[in-house]
């Protein structure tokens, strides 16, 4: 097999069920790195992938997340802690009446008109962290059965990735909430 | 045609002659069907082939498992040839028939 067809085919091989690969994963990639063969061989165990997929029951979940729920968490909040301090302080500020938080916070936001990438950063942040901190809680499962295979969707709870989901969502709704309304004011103005 | 290049029927046509791994039975199976099976392939019929009771694994042989046809299995196989000859019999028949 050669160097590229070798990695293909160990890729495609992870692509199978965890079910699978613990049943015949060393025994394929034993295969792998014995037999004389080419990248067909990769595109045949990504077809077997999705046929095991399709066909074996086995749960589909997101690897390594699903393992790691921790660390997927941690990530998502150090990604969400921003957008969530400006959109906080601006909330007391502004919602609450703070003149202090305000005053201090609204020079900030000015300067991020200047700044595209931080501004779209802390945008884009809430939906990453959100999508960070669920994906390790989904299993995902084709169940055959009349009429036909459906699919179920399981999540299980963990709750620091919960909290963090939810966090991420309220403060995404902040945000928009506070975009929609200086939209709504400058239109007015 | 006829399923004779089925996966399944080949695996259990090769392990008919006795225990095998993965790589002898694509070698084998390349040999004497001139099929080249592919590892998803051959580990998905092995795969059926093993929910279906028709072959077992064996203990581990270094990195190879060696697998082995059941009872239930020859007696699947021997029920699938036959209906493959007698369908290769009656072909044969009317192709000389109408010669």
């Amino acid at each position: 097999m050669t160097r590229i067809g070798r990695r293909a085919a160990r890729l495609a091989l992870r692509l199978h069920p965890r079910a699978w690969r613990e049943r015949y994963g060393f025994e394929v990639a034993g295969l792998i790195d014995d037999s004389d063969s080419s990248l067909a061989d990769a595109a045949d165990l990504a077809r077997s992938a999705i046929h095991a997929h399709a066909t074996g029951g086995a749960p589909m979940r997101f690897e390594p997340a699903y393992r790691h729920p921790g660390p997927f968490a941690a990530v998502a909040a150090l990604l969400l802690l921003p957008t969530f301090a400006v959109v906080g302080l601006s909330l007391i500020g502004h919602e609450l009446g703070v003149t202090a938080v305000a005053n201090a916070v609204d020079p900030w936001i000015a300067r991020l008109d200047d700044a595209r990438a931080l501004d779209l950063f802390l945008v884009l942040a809430p939906a990453i962290a959100f999508l960070l901190a669920l994906v390790p809680l989904l299993d995902l499962r084709i169940e055959r059965g009349e009429p036909g295979p459906t699919l179920a969707v399981r999540v299980r709870a963990v709750p620091a990735n919960l909290v963090i989901g939810a966090v991420a969502i309220l403060t995404a709704a902040a945000l928009v909430g506070h975009i929609v309304t200086e939209s709504v004011l400058r239109i007015g103005a | 045609m006829l399923g004779a290049n089925d996966p399944n029927l080949l695996v259990l046509v090769s392990l008919a002659a006795g225990p095998r791994h993965g790589h002898a039975i694509l070698l084998d199976v390349r040999e004497f069907a001139g099929v080249r099976l592919g590892p998803g392939t051959l580990y998905g019929a092995i795969g059926r082939l093993e929910a279906d009771g028709l072959i077992e694994a064996m203990p581990l042989d270094g990195r190879r498992r060696p697998y082995r046809i059941t009872g239930e299995g020859r007696a699947a196989l021997g029920d699938r040839l036959g209906g493959l000859n007698q369908a290769v019999q009656t072909g044969l028949r009317r192709m000389e028939r109408s010669a």
